[in-house]
């Protein structure tokens, strides 16, 4: 999909099987990650795997704000900082605009209090730092109240 | 006999990578997430960054030629590529990155260029590391797990 020159992709994962959240069961959480390097979706579609969840994804933050405009909900949100077109702060900050109070957890390669601040700032809920691993997932859906098994 | 030696030299190899500081903990991540459904997952991972990171260092490179230099946008390339670095444990890489954005934060071009350098050689030698891991591991067979050393 373009815009204005600039190009969107929003991705259905495999979990899904092409339904949003049947391919999981009733009652399968929705999580949304948003996150522009490939490797990074990669590695976090295999770590949900095994998890009762329907995961999907946007590669920077206008598709993720298009997503949850065009009316689509989730549980949780995965917030990458760094992307193109509109990046993780930004994206943050329009989705709390948008009166959307779904936990959002950035996630970031750097450790910075300031992007730490900046995300709080914006919205988030918490921050992470990259790369994610299973304990963490599973931690961070626990948090939130996330049903994964 | 053959097949041990194999798992042996395997073993071995993949405790270097280790030792020597190319890889940390998440690579260990990446194996424990591989089985039989995914079973060439931890390759196919690795081929994919190493995909992208050629494509991102032709940016940094041309960025890097540019003038005058746009160091935010140098800045953000490398932030990406620590980040999918970060993901496969490439632990040398991920430090150079790192020094390289400090550089990007001074504005000191030498310095970029230096780190630069220096990033393209860790790329190669990790790249040309694991394909000569992976090329043992496929005559190994499937049943090499995840393990970490003294395990």
């Amino acid at each position: 999909m373009a815009l204005g020159g600039a190009r969107f992709r929003y991705i259905i994962s495999s979990n899904t099987l092409g339904r949003f959240g049947l391919a999981m069961g009733e009652g399968a959480k929705r999580i949304l990650l948003v996150e522009d390097t490939e490797v990074n979706r990669v590695v976090v579609r295999r770590l949900v795997r095994e998890l009762n969840v329907s995961l999907e994804e946007a590669e920077n933050g206008q598709a993720a704000v298009d997503l949850i405009r065009g009316g689509r909900t989730y549980d949780l949100i995965l917030m990458d900082k760094e992307m193109p077109v509109v990046d993780g702060h930004e994206a943050t900050r329009q989705i709390r605009s948008l009166g959307v109070t779904t936990p959002i957890v950035a996630l970031s390669g750097d450790s910075l209090e300031s992007d730490r601040d900046l995300f709080l700032q914006a919205g988030a809920d918490e921050f992470q730092p990259k790369p994610l691993t299973r304990d963490k997932l599973i931690n961070i859906f626990s948090r939130y109240g996330l049903d994964y098994d | 006999m053959e097949y041990a030696n194999l798992r042996r030299q395997a073993a071995s190899m993949k405790k270097n990578l280790f030792d020597q500081g190319y890889l940390d903990e998440q690579f260990y991540q990446l194996e424990e997430l591989q089985d039989d459904s995914s079973p060439n997952f931890v390759e196919e991972v690795v081929t994919l960054f190493f995909r992208d990171s050629a494509r991102l260092s032709s940016n940094i490179e041309l960025a890097l030629e540019k003038q005058p230099q746009d160091f935010n946008k140098l800045d953000i390339y490398m932030q990406q590529l620590k980040g999918s670095g970060s993901s496969i444990g490439a632990s040398r890489m991920k430090n150079e990155c790192t020094t390289f954005r400090e550089y990007c934060k001074a504005e000191n071009i030498e310095g970029c260029v230096r780190s630069f350098q220096k990033l393209k050689r860790e790329h190669t030698t990790l790249r040309q590391k694991l394909e000569s891991y992976f090329q043992l591991l496929r005559q190994v067979g499937p049943t090499e797990r995840a393990t970490r050393p003294g395990v």
